[in-house]
């Protein structure tokens, strides 16, 4: 094709190309907005399912509620130990989760920092971590818990927590401590500091970024955990456990139980809408973990 | 799935220097007696563990009490030896370590172990049967039907994660209007729990009170109404959906993360020799998400083969109806706990590790295919 010849079919295909543009712009809004609207559908369903009263779910299913009953909310919330479910999940995740990031960064500047003989068998020891699924130890976990007389204690479920969110924290803050010289520890110990300072006052804030990513991903995992706390501590109830029990308490009053269900997603929501980057690079993270 | 670095070389082990950059300081070695002191509480450190490993398995407190207590001195005591004998990473590493040996090692073994037994979960596994609870568990029919589930269950999400999570990193990549809540909308499934997800899915398609129904019903598409969970064939497909549906997000970030990467001169330079924008994408885009793509398919094996929690909130730990939507780890907890509302009286343990352990398998086998595979990528671009 001769030069003209382009020029003259690129002039051409200049008009059709900006139809083209707008067209599949269009397009790409409503695939966007389907899929937003997909995800979230359910979502505002339950929303509406926790204002109405059991006369509407049945007579009329895809209403609104014909009167918006904050009374579920109220019943649920005084009832059905909710808060108190609420308050011991927060309080395991409290307890579990600064363990966790001091055991962490302490067990990483360690590995990463100095080349021990050995450091890699550390290193790999806890990279195993990542793929034991938890079926496969759930049994000798309750059999330690058990033989521990730790079975219905905060304890039952923060120890194996603790040594469950390890590996890939350690995977983490280690690939992130790689990257920094090892001449600041160095400088810190000619300056005079010791080791333990040089750890607390050099190299534990420059690990500040990676540290928001550990403890979304630990407090929802702890937050949502729903099995192994339904087995070491039945008569202390997590909150995922008292959501559950709510089927038992309600049968059929499903008003109330999905009042339940919105009041054990509120935080969670609150903190997304807050955080929405960290806890998207947070999660997708962890779950790269596997 | 983990590339590391390489530690760079090593110094000759006769070396003095030879733990690395702390001689540098302070090249003075460590008196003999600390060297010893240092050594001893390491030995008994290994002995401690052992100690409380044997107590756990054998009975419950004080003695297991006891022995933590052995097991924490020794460890704080070899920490502060530690920095006497020039190894402060010890004291760094211990903490750490020793949660991990014993909440999640030991557990791990302990899991071999019991896979070796005969156990009804009263007591201590006492009969030792060798292989048998794995030649029993694979001879049962039960354990083809629960892996095939996961394997059609892996195979869907696959599919599905690298079309419409391809699809939705693309449509995201070009920033179009509102991409951020859009991102936000679509990860958002991801934050909520099981038994919350279990439930607003009872919504849509429960039997008594989901709105799928009387909105059929309404439109007049009667003959499509069906029992959506309790239906042989199509309760699966439900739970493949609402499995996708959680984490739908998740292939979308990954990809867009890939897609960020790849530079833009290379698609303008494919354009300008005259590709329209499928071929750009199709023949230099694509390639470069290989490893984007090697990480979901991974990814997705590992959970397809883990998955529990849809499952069992929506269909039941009897795979219900039927069997027809059961999965190996529904499997290992019938053995393990029972079916929930009936008290069983023989429970097999024993099973249920062994169904773990062949699980734990094919996850490592995934797991290892992945890092070889990423590797020779890696190599290739």
């Amino acid at each position: 094709m001769t030069e003209t010849g382009i020029l003259s079919s690129a002039l051409r295909s200049a008009m059709p190309r900006r139809r083209t543009r707008l067209w599949f712009a269009t397009v790409r809004q409503i695939v966007l907005i389907a899929f937003s609207t997909f995800a979230i559908l359910p979502g505002i369903f339950t929303i509406l399912a926790s204002f109405k009263s059991l006369f509407d779910f049945y007579n009329s299913p895809l209403a609104l509620p014909q009167h918006w009953l904050w009374q579920n909310y109220v019943t649920v919330w005084n009832e059905a130990g909710i808060p108190q479910a609420a308050l011991n999940s927060f309080t395991v995740v409290v307890l579990t989760v600064p363990v966790v990031l001091i055991c962490a960064c302490a067990a990483a500047y360690g590995i990463a920092q100095f080349r021990f003989r050995g450091s890699n068998v550390v290193y790999y020891l806890f990279l195993a971590g990542l793929v034991i699924p938890a079926q496969l130890t759930i049994l000798p976990v309750v059999l330690l818990d058990k033989n521990l007389g730790l079975i219905n204690t905060y304890a039952a479920l923060i120890f194996p927590y603790i040594g469950g969110h390890l590996p890939f924290a350690v995977f983490l803050l280690t690939g992130f401590l790689r990257t920094l010289p090892s001449e600041l520890r160095d400088a810190g110990l000619i300056d005079g500091a010791n080791e333990w300072e040089v750890f607390v006052q050099i190299i534990a804030p420059l690990m500040r970024p990676a540290l928001a990513t550990i403890v979304i991903l630990a407090s929802v995992s702890i937050w949502n955990d729903f099995f192994f706390p339904m087995i070491v501590s039945p008569k202390i109830p997590m909150l995922q456990v008292g959501v559950y029990n709510l089927l038992g308490v309600y049968s059929t009053e499903w008003g109330h139980i999905f009042a339940g269900v919105v009041i054990s997603a509120i935080p969670l929501i609150v903190a997304y809408l807050l955080l929405t980057k960290q806890f998207i690079a947070g999660l997708s993270a962890g779950a790269v973990k596997g | 799935m983990v590339v590391t670095p390489d530690p760079g070389p090593r110094l000759p082990s006769n070396n003095p220097n030879r733990y690395g950059i702390m001689h540098r300081i302070d090249v003075v070695g460590s008196p003999r007696s600390v060297e010893t002191w240092f050594r001893f509480l390491e030995v008994l450190a290994v002995l401690s563990f052992g100690g409380v490993t044997l107590t756990i398995m054998t009975g419950g407190p004080p003695l297991t009490w006891l022995a933590v207590a052995v097991y924490v001195a020794c460890g704080v005591a070899l920490a502060l030896a530690s920095v006497r004998a020039r190894r402060p990473y010890v004291a760094f590493v211990l903490p750490a370590l020793s949660f991990y040996l014993l909440f999640v090692v030991f557990p791990t073994i302990e899991a071999f172990r019991v896979s070796l037994y005969q156990w009804s979960g009263m007591g201590e596994p006492t009969v030792f049967v060798g292989l048998r609870n794995f030649a029993e568990v694979l001879s049962k029919p039960e354990f083809y039907n629960a892996f095939w589930h996961n394997v059609v269950l892996f195979i869907s999400i696959f599919v599905l994660q690298n079309t419409i999570g391809l699809l939705l990193a693309v449509l995201l990549h070009g920033r179009p209007r509102f991409h951020e809540v859009y991102r936000a909308l679509i990860f958002s499934p991801g934050i909520i729990s099981l038994v919350a997800s279990g439930l607003m899915w009872q919504l849509i398609f429960g039997s008594n009170i989901g709105l799928l129904t009387p909105v059929l019903q309404s439109l007049h598409l009667d003959f499509l109404v069906h029992d959506w969970l309790g239906n042989d064939t199509l309760t699966f497909w439900i739970l493949v959906f609402v499995q996708f549906w959680q984490w739908m997000g998740l292939p979308m970030i990954i990809y867009l993360a890939g897609l960020q990467n790849v530079p833009e001169e290379l698609v303008s330079a494919a354009r300008i020799d005259g590709a329209n924008e499928l071929q750009a994408f199709r023949h230099v885009t694509f390639p470069l998400l290989a490893p984007a793509f090697t990480v979901i398919t991974g990814l997705s094996f590992i959970t397809m083969f883990k998955v529990f929690d849809i499952p069992f909130v929506m269909a039941g730990s009897g795979g219900s109806p039927d069997g027809t939507t059961d999965m190996l780890s529904l499997m290992i907890y019938r053995y393990a706990f029972g079916l929930g509302t009936t008290v069983q009286t023989s429970l097999q343990q024993g099973y249920a590790v062994a169904v773990g352990v062949v699980m734990f398998a094919l996850i490592l086998a995934a797991a290892t295919g992945q890092l070889v595979f990423l590797r020779r990528r890696e190599v290739d671009l």
